[in-house]
């Protein structure tokens, strides 16, 4: 080969490539990605979240075409083809127009402005509405509150709640309305508030949203029910695994033969925890609603019979299932704790005298408590914020009673529940009017990212508190 | 396991110590047991598909012909031979005493007519009332029928009969009132041919088969007009019989070398449908069930075949012994009961045949259906189109659930690989134990907050901003490439400039001001390249449709939800390998990449590869993420912009709402089970290839 300019070049170009490290920037650029992503992620839930509370500013709108429109702005986009922005309008009350959305075209307005005699309503069985206050009628008679200021039109509309009086309010375009104390829920006025009153009224809105339960098929009111039946479920669930799965994970490590067999069942138990969640589901229906619970109906409930007790769908057979799908986490996350386990303790305290069972309760199992702990919340974690199994084992769109009352047996196991997380799946996937409930959503997800990430966050500690603590040791 | 070594003296603690192994035996082996009875569960649910059709004999009664009147669940009943009897429970006066009848088997309601010299028909509720009542009697002098067919749903009956000279006559009878409109087709096929006429009361109309050639009538009730007529293609042989197919959404035609060729009647111009079927023997009467695609062929001899038809499915295969006249065979609208009226005898014969669509073939080979124009694979359990029949054909939920796993694994592979090399061999331990934990909390979002934030937020702006999304790409690997380049540049200036270049900043400010120039610029960028709309240009230039809610918005969602996964894996194989195999690289002169690619990543190699076995096993079975982020539609299209359905996905779905036992039900858990087998057997081979890390470590 003859020696050419060509190589030498090449040469210098590779080894500049080699010094510049492309591939190193590279990964660089992926990592800078995934943290992107995560803050990303997390902004746009808190922000979208946060903002469901926030009070909106409402918006009075002076159309060429039609009347005055006064709402919350959603969305501005190009019209498409043409020249100009359209705003999309959440108008509220569904019962006085034909859609609670508009869209309103820039080029057709006259005018814009946020009134600071706007009020919203939020109202228990309609949706919210947007108007000003005209009069308000404690049971006697009308007091006109149009020449008020705003703080004590509200102020004067909130005291009527809970009475037998009733509220005279007038839309933007001009249309009265009439509206019993007894509908009323909150009054605001998001466009005279102060920076204070705003905070305020988000912390009251989110207190709200915590303790209440949904109104209006779901895209209303809070999630109490769904915070209370996830609590439940998960609870129930931690009771189920914690025995099970320790058991298993102390028969595999301490008391099962060593050989093939023991091996091919751990592998089948590393297998199961990537099994995916909807089979368990399945399962779940098959056997234990369909098969366990049609059997025990058919024993204990055959008065009730064709109506399922035991035989439909409820809290137990989704707590029952949840346990199935987490056990191989607490497995696999135990074992680990007892490998951990140094050797020397437990020879120490059989040397002492001690029993097997003596050994394993006194000294074993409490050194390795926090690996089971670990694996316990890693458990909650994963069961927190699974939905594909629930869809067929329990959870249910809107559960008229909580599974814990003051009546006798207190804890219904055989009840539907709501759950967080069908709670957004229902509400993104199902509901009509998501563009209206989509702050609903972003904060119910907001709330269960905040869960799931805390327990992630609490077994990443523990587990790293568990490393330092016995060093690392490989499964044997 | 260390067995205990002293002598415990203690009676009590003895004790105690047994019972404690023997509860964890039992319970630890209880709980392992549980974990089989979950795939046995699956398994046993499942089963009764296996099982084959089975026919049986269940009654013979000496009877003549005349005697007959069969319930839908095959029960029979007999009528007496004295033409004058009162009507009552169980003895019906028949007004005739001899010739043809036709007998429709619904359930509880018995259609039965019965022609020559007059005809008649009986509708009865059955049993234990005196609802029989006679419809209508109409007087057909000198009319001999040669064969007669009845069809009826709802409150309409359709008869259609031939009297000897060949003449085609139809009757379309409204139950609730007393109208009755008829219908003389004079027109006679050819010598030797025969024509057939096939009534069907769903659209009040007769199709008329003689040799290639159809007509269609429609009968109302102020008279019947005549439709559309014409050939139908591929019939080489004489016709020997026909018949309408499942739901009358085909017509079947055999021919005398007992080819059985089928035409889509949804269709005005009844094309054909794929090549004729052999069957085992030429066909003199052919039946169909209502509800299922199962048809029926028996010869003169009395053989029977049952079938899917539009598949190669044979369902089964057997005899009926003293079969004398394939016009005395009825079958029952469901398929259970056959019943056949030989001389001197009635034989009543039930077939078992619980799930016939359910076959290996059905299941994964394409089927031509009616309204179609090509064989394909569709899943429509509730069914859909004219006919409505279910299809089950699980091969497009697999399809779905590979194209979401493999869209999600392109999308997550390259970042988490990225990822794991750059925390595990570059990034500085301080470092690492921060950014490790960062990223691994991309795993807390729940996939149902995954799933609504593609489907419901990241849905519509990927239809506004699909340039930008289609471009991020170039910008993702780009930026890096263009730091590389501008710090080599510098360097050259400089030799001391930026010795470790803040490179996560770096790229990080690149990043976002690329997507905030793509966003700023989108528009123009849109209107520059693809002249306004990404979808229109697509559709325009390409032919691609665009589904919102598609395999790309999927790929992200689902490589975002496995992207942890397998970062975690990935990164702690890469860290585990013994520092100072790279060191020695590094020392020998090796830069830094070429030690990690030729050193580190070849030790580790089998990790990553167990690592995209478990993150990919892990998109199969993702429910959340598909259910919402796609439109659930059961497609084969490979399309990046097209939309799908997964095995998960249908389940979830689909699952509360089959019937408990029902086919759906089971073919449900079918689908489980096959994401149970896919998933372990990728978990199985992702277990072994670490275990054999391990052992590649021992070494060390």
């Amino acid at each position: 080969m003859k020696p050419t300019d060509v190589p030498e070049i090449s040469g210098a170009l590779r080894a500049g490539v080699r010094r510049a490290e492309p591939m190193v920037w590279l990964s660089a650029g992926a990592v800078t990605l995934a943290l992107m992503l995560l803050v990303g992620l997390l902004f746009l839930l808190a922000s979208r979240g946060f903002s469901h509370f926030w009070p909106q500013p409402l918006i009075l709108l002076d159309n060429v075409e039609s009347k005055a429109q006064l709402g919350i702005l959603l969305d501005r986009e190009p019209v498409p083809y043409a020249q100009d922005y359209r705003l999309l309008l959440h108008l509220g009350g569904e019962d006085f127009f034909d859609s609670p959305l508009v869209w309103v075209e820039e080029a057709t307005l006259r005018a814009r402005s946020t009134p600071q005699a706007a009020l919203a309503i939020e109202r228990r069985d309609q949706g919210p509405l947007f108007a000003f206050a005209e009069g308000v009628d404690y049971g006697e008679a009308r007091l006109e509150l149009s020449d008020w200021n705003v703080a004590d039109q509200v102020a004067a509309i909130r005291k009527v709640r809970g009475t037998a009086g009733r509220v005279y309010l007038r839309l933007a375009s001009g249309r009265p309305v009439t509206l019993p104390a007894s509908d009323l829920i909150e009054v605001s006025s998001p466009n005279a508030m102060s920076g204070m009153a705003r905070i305020r009224h988000a912390f009251s809105a989110l207190g709200r949203f915590v303790r209440e339960a949904p109104r209006r098929g779901n895209v209303q009111g809070g999630v109490f029910p769904a915070i209370v039946g996830t609590v439940l479920l998960v609870l129930l669930m931690t009771a189920i695994v914690a025995p099970l799965g320790v058991l298993a994970a102390v028969y595999l490590q301490e008391y099962a033969q060593r050989g093939p067999l023991t091996r091919m069942v751990r592998i089948g138990v590393n297998n199961l925890a990537g099994v995916p969640s909807i089979v368990y589901g399945v399962f779940g229906l098959g056997f234990f609603v369909y098969g366990l619970g049609g059997s025990l109906d058919q024993l204990f409930f055959s008065d009730s019979l064709p109506a399922p007790t035991l035989g439909a769908p409820g809290l137990l057979w989704a707590a029952l299932t949840m346990a199935l799908l987490t056990l191989p986490v607490v497995i696999v996350s135990t074992e680990e704790g007892l490998a951990r386990v140094p050797r020397n303790l437990r020879e120490g305290s059989l040397a002492l005298g001690a029993t097997r069972a003596e050994a394993l309760f006194r000294v074993v199992l409490p050194a390795a408590s926090q690996a089971v702990l670990t694996g316990l919340i890693l458990a909650v974690a994963r069961a927190t914020g699974e939905v594909a199994p629930l869809i067929l084992v329990g959870v249910a769109k809107y559960a008229p009673g909580l599974p814990v009352s003051s009546e006798f047996p207190f804890l219904h196991l055989d009840q539907q529940f709501m759950h967080l997380g069908f709670y957004i799946y229902d509400l993104g996937f199902q509901s009509p009017s998501i563009e209206t409930a989509e702050g609903l959503v972003f904060a119910t997800a907001l709330l269960l990212v905040l869960i799931v990430l805390l327990l992630n966050l609490a077994a990443v500690m523990l587990r790293s508190r568990l490393r330092n603590a016995f060093g690392t040791q490989e499964l044997r | 396991m260390i067995d205990a070594v002293t002598q415990v003296t203690s009676r009590r603690r003895r004790v105690r110590d047994r019972a404690v192994t023997l509860a964890i035996n039992v319970g630890g082996g209880g709980v392992i047991a549980l974990i089989v009875l979950m795939l046995a569960y699956l398994l046993y649910v499942v089963s009764p598909f296996a099982a084959n059709a089975e026919l049986g004999k269940v009654l013979t009664i000496p009877s003549g012909p005349d005697r007959l009147l069969a319930r839908g669940d095959g029960r029979l009943w007999i009528l007496p031979r004295a033409p004058d009897h009162a009507v009552n429970q169980e003895q019906w006066h028949l007004p005739v005493s001899s010739g043809r009848r036709a007998v429709q088997l619904r359930g509880e309601q018995v259609h039965l007519f019965a022609l020559f010299p007059r005809l008649a028909g009986l509708d009865a509720e059955l049993p234990g009332t005196t609802a029989a009542q006679w419809l209508s009697v109409v007087d057909t002098p000198g009319i001999e029928p040669q064969t007669l067919a009845m069809d009826s749903a709802d409150d309409r009956v359709i008869l259609t009969y031939a009297d000897r000279s060949g003449v085609l006559h139809a009757l379309s009878i409204r139950l609730t009132s007393t109208a009755v409109s008829s219908l003389v087709h004079h027109e006679r096929p050819g010598p030797g041919a025969t024509a057939f006429a096939l009534p069907n009361s769903r659209s009040n109309s007769v199709l008329i088969v003689h040799g290639d050639r159809y007509l269609r009538w429609r009968l109302g009730d102020s008279g019947s007009t005549r439709l559309l007529g014409g050939q139908l293609s591929g019939l080489d042989e004489p016709v020997v019989t026909v018949a309408w197919g499942p739901a009358h959404d085909t017509l079947l035609v055999a021919d005398s070398l007992g080819l059985l060729h089928r035409f889509d009647a949804v269709r005005g111009n009844l094309p054909r449908m794929g090549p004729a079927r052999q069957l085992d023997f030429v066909p003199r009467w052919i039946g169909s069930e209502r509800g299922r695609r199962v048809a029926f062929a028996a010869s003169a001899a009395g053989d029977l075949s049952v079938f899917v038809p539009g598949s190669d499915e044979r369902l089964y295969r057997g005899s009926l012994d003293g079969l004398k006249d394939v016009a005395e065979l009825y079958l029952s609208e469901n398929g259970r009961f056959l019943v056949q009226a030989g001389e001197g005898q009635l034989l009543r014969w039930k077939l078992t045949n619980v799930y016939p669509e359910t076959g290996w073939r059905s299941l994964w080979q394409r089927q031509w259906f009616a309204a179609y124009d090509a064989p394909a694979h569709i899943w429509h359990p509730d069914g859909d189109g004219v006919a409505g029949l279910s299809k089950y054909s699980l091969s497009p939920l697999l399809f779905g659930t590979f194209k979401a796993a493999i869209y999600g694994m392109l999308l997550a592979l390259p970042i988490a690989l990225g990822c794991a090399v750059y925390v595990g061999y570059f990034l500085a331990p301080r470092l690492r134990n921060r950014f490790k934990p960062a990223i691994e909390m991309l795993e807390a979002f729940p996939t149902v907050v995954l799933g609504f934030l593609a489907g419901l937020w990241l849905a519509p702006l990927l239809l506004k901003y699909l340039t930008l999304v289609l471009l991020l790409p170039l910008l993702l690997i780009g930026a890096p490439l263009l730091l590389a380049a501008l710090h080599l540049a510098l360097q050259y200036l400089s030799p001391r400039f930026m010795r470790r270049p803040p490179r996560l900043a770096l790229v990080a400010v690149v990043y976002l001001a690329g997507i905030a120039g793509l966003s700023h610029y989108g528009d123009a960028l849109t209107l520059w390249l693809f002249g306004g709309s990404v979808q229109d240009w697509m559709w325009e230039a390409i032919g691609l449709p665009y589904d919102q809610r598609n395999a790309l918005l999927v790929g992200m969602a689902m490589g975002l939800a496995i992207m942890p996964t397998m970062f975690t894996l990935v990164e702690d194989a890469i860290h585990a390998v013994p520092r100072a195999l790279s060191d020695g690289s590094l020392a020998l002169g090796a830069t830094r990449w070429q030690s990690l690619a030729r050193v580190v990543l070849p030790a580790a190699a089998p990790a990553v590869l167990s690592a995209v076995l478990i993150g990919f096993a892990r998109g199969l079975g993702e429910t959340m993420i598909v259910l919402l982020a796609t439109g659930n539609t059961p497609l084969m299209e490979p399309g990046i912009f097209s939309g799908l359905q997964s095995l998960s996905a249908a389940v979830a779905a689909e699952l509360p709402e089959a019937a408990v036992g029902g086919v759906h039900y089971r073919l449900l858990f079918l689908a489980a089970l096959v994401l149970f087998a896919l998933t372990f057997v990728f978990n199985t081979i992702a277990e072994l290839f670490r275990q054999r890390l391990r052992y590649t470590y021992e070494a060390y």
